[in-house]
C-alpha cells in the first residue's frame, strides 16, 4: 500500500473515531455556524500532521489541543472586529432590563473566571477528562493541572457566592 | 491552626468538587450523546472530503487570507528616515498596496458605518527580509484608526484586519499578531503595531530564556503608528506549548506595555 493510502486510512480512522467528540468540543465553545469551521481547521491540522498525531486514546487529547488553539486563533483574530460589533449592537439595541434569571447565575460566575480556568473546568466537566488528560491538552504537567483545577473550582465557588443569588441559592455544597 | 482559620473565614476554600463540576457540566450546550453517529452525516462526509483533498493550505476566511495575492509583489520601500534614532516612514509617499490587499480592507468593514471603513489609499509601510522570505505590512487609514495586512512573499497570501486608535472601541495601544498561523508554513513571524509614541522598539522573550529586540517603524499621519515584524525560528512554534512575551520598549529600554502570546495551531 502506498504511503498516501496509508496516511489516508489512518486519518479516516482518526476522523471517524473523534469527529463527534471534536464537534461537541467546538459546539460547546463556539456558535454553531463557527463550529464547523473549527472542526474543519482542527482536522486539517491533523491531516497535515498525521505522522505527529499519537495513537490510541492520546489522539483525542491531541485533537482537543489542536481545536483549542484553533479557537484561540479565531478569538484573537476576531477580537477587534467583535468590539466593533459590540459597539454597533450597543448603539442599536436597548439595554437588557431586570435581573438575570437564576439559571444564568452559574454561567455568569463561570464567565468571570479567566479563560484558562474556564477551559480547564470545561475539559473536566464537559469533555470528561481527568486532570492528567487535561494536562496533555493544555500542555502542562499533571500536577500543575490538578493544582489549577483545585484553584479554578475554588474560584468558581467564590464567584458564585458573589453573584446576586449567592451560593445557597444555587445549592453550592462544601466538604465537611 | 492557621490554615484552618483561613478556610473558615474565606468560606469557599473547601468546595465540593463534584458539585462544582456538575454545575459547570450544566452549562454545556451540547452533550456528546446527541452527536453520536454524526460522523456518518452528509455534512461530516463533506468535511472529510474537503480536508483530505486539501494538499496545502486552506485560506482563513475570517482573516481574509488571499492565496497568491502577493506572490510576485514588488517589495520596494517607501522613503525611510531616521529621526532621533527612530525609523520613520512617510505614508503619503509610500508605494501603493497591491489591489487585493486594498480590496481586503474595504471588504473587512463592508456595510459598517463610514467611520469604520477604510477611507484612503492603502500603502506599503514596512518590509523586512527574513531567512524564510520577505514579509510586508500594508496599511490604509480610516476615521477611527487604520486597517493593516501582513503578507509574505515566501508563503503566498496575507492576513488583514482593522484597528482603532480611539477609545470608543477599547482600542489597544499595543497589539501583537501571529500571521504565520494563517500563512501556513512560515515565515514564522510576529507582527503588530503600537500607537504609543514613546515606544521605540519591541522585545520578544521566549520560554527558553532567549530574546530578540526589533526596531519599530513609525509611519506618519494619517496612520500615525509604529509597526514591527520579528522573525522567529520555527523551533519556537512547538505546537502551542510555548508562550512568548512581547513588550514595547521606550528609548531607555523600559517596558511600556507587555502582551503574552501563546503559539497557536501547529502549522506546516
Amino acid at each position: 500500500m502506498s504511503g498516501d493510502a496509508t496516511r489516508r486510512l489512518r486519518f479516516q480512522a482518526l476522523y471517524e473515531a473523534n469527529y463527534s467528540a471534536i464537534l461537541g468540543y467546538a459546539l460547546r465553545r463556539a456558535p454553531r455556524d463557527e463550529a464547523a469551521d473549527v472542526v474543519a481547521d482542527t482536522f486539517l491540522v491533523a491531516w497535515r500532521r498525521i505522522s505527529d498525531v499519537p495513537h490510541g486514546d492520546e489522539a483525542r487529547l491531541w485533537l482537543y489541543g489542536a481545536a483549542r488553539r484553533v479557537l484561540a486563533n479565531r478569538a484573537r483574530s476576531e477580537r477587534r472586529r467583535n468590539r466593533i460589533g459590540a459597539q454597533m449592537a450597543a448603539e442599536t439595541l436597548p439595554a437588557a432590563q431586570g435581573d438575570p434569571p437564576e439559571t444564568d447565575v452559574v454561567a455568569r460566575a463561570f464567565e468571570r473566571l479567566r479563560p484558562e480556568e474556564r477551559e480547564l473546568l470545561a475539559l473536566v466537566s464537559w469533555e470528561g477528562l481527568s486532570p492528567a488528560e487535561a494536562s496533555q491538552v493544555l500542555g502542562c504537567s499533571p500536577n500543575a493541572a490538578r493544582i489549577r483545577l483545585y484553584r479554578a473550582r475554588r474560584k468558581l465557588a467564590r464567584e458564585l457566592e458573589e453573584c446576586a443569588l449567592g451560593a445557597a441559592a444555587v445549592g453550592l455544597g462544601r466538604t465537611t | 491552626m492557621r490554615s484552618g482559620g483561613r478556610r473558615g473565614r474565606s468560606g469557599a476554600n473547601d468546595v465540593n468538587a463534584d458539585h462544582v463540576d456538575r454545575l459547570v457540566a450544566g452549562l454545556a450546550r451540547v452533550d456528546d450523546e446527541s452527536l453520536r453517529g454524526a460522523v456518518w452525516s452528509d455534512e461530516a462526509r463533506a468535511l472529510f472530503d474537503r480536508v483530505t483533498s486539501t494538499p496545502g493550505r486552506r485560506p482563513n476566511r475570517r482573516l481574509r487570507v488571499f492565496a497568491a495575492a502577493v506572490v510576485g509583489a514588488v517589495l520596494l520601500g517607501a522613503p525611510a528616515l531616521a529621526l532621533n534614532g527612530r525609523i520613520a516612514r512617510l505614508f503619503d509617499s509610500a508605494e501603493p498596496a497591491p489591489t487585493p490587499v486594498a480590496a481586503s480592507f474595504y471588504d473587512l468593514e463592508r456595510g459598517a458605518p463610514a467611520k469604520w471603513r477604510a477611507s484612503g489609499s492603502a500603502r506599503l509601510v514596512l518590509e523586512k527580509a527574513t531567512p524564510d522570505g520577505a514579509v510586508s505590512i500594508w496599511a490604509a487609514p480610516r476615521t477611527t484608526g487604520f486597517c493593516y495586512a501582513v503578507g509574505t512573499a515566501g508563503a503566498p497570501g496575507f492576513a488583514s484586519t482593522c484597528t482603532d486608535r480611539t477609545t470608543e472601541l477599547d482600542a489597544s495601544p499595543f497589539t501583537v499578531e501571529l500571521p504565520g498561523e494563517d500563512l501556513v508554513g512560515g515565515p514564522f513571524v510576529i507582527a503588530g503595531y503600537t500607537v504609543d509614541h514613546k515606544a521605540e522598539s519591541l522585545q520578544i522573550r521566549f520560554e527558553n530564556g532567549s530574546q530578540t529586540v526589533v526596531p519599530l517603524v513609525w509611519v506618519s499621519s494619517p496612520i500615525d503608528a509604529g509597526f514591527f515584524v520579528a522573525w522567529t525560528s520555527k523551533t519556537h512554534w512547538a505546537d502551542g506549548k510555548e508562550r512568548y512575551e512581547a513588550s514595547a520598549l521606550d528609548a531607555s529600554g523600559k517596558a511600556l506595555a507587555t502582551s503574552a502570546i501563546e503559539v497557536g495551531a501547529p502549522t506546516g
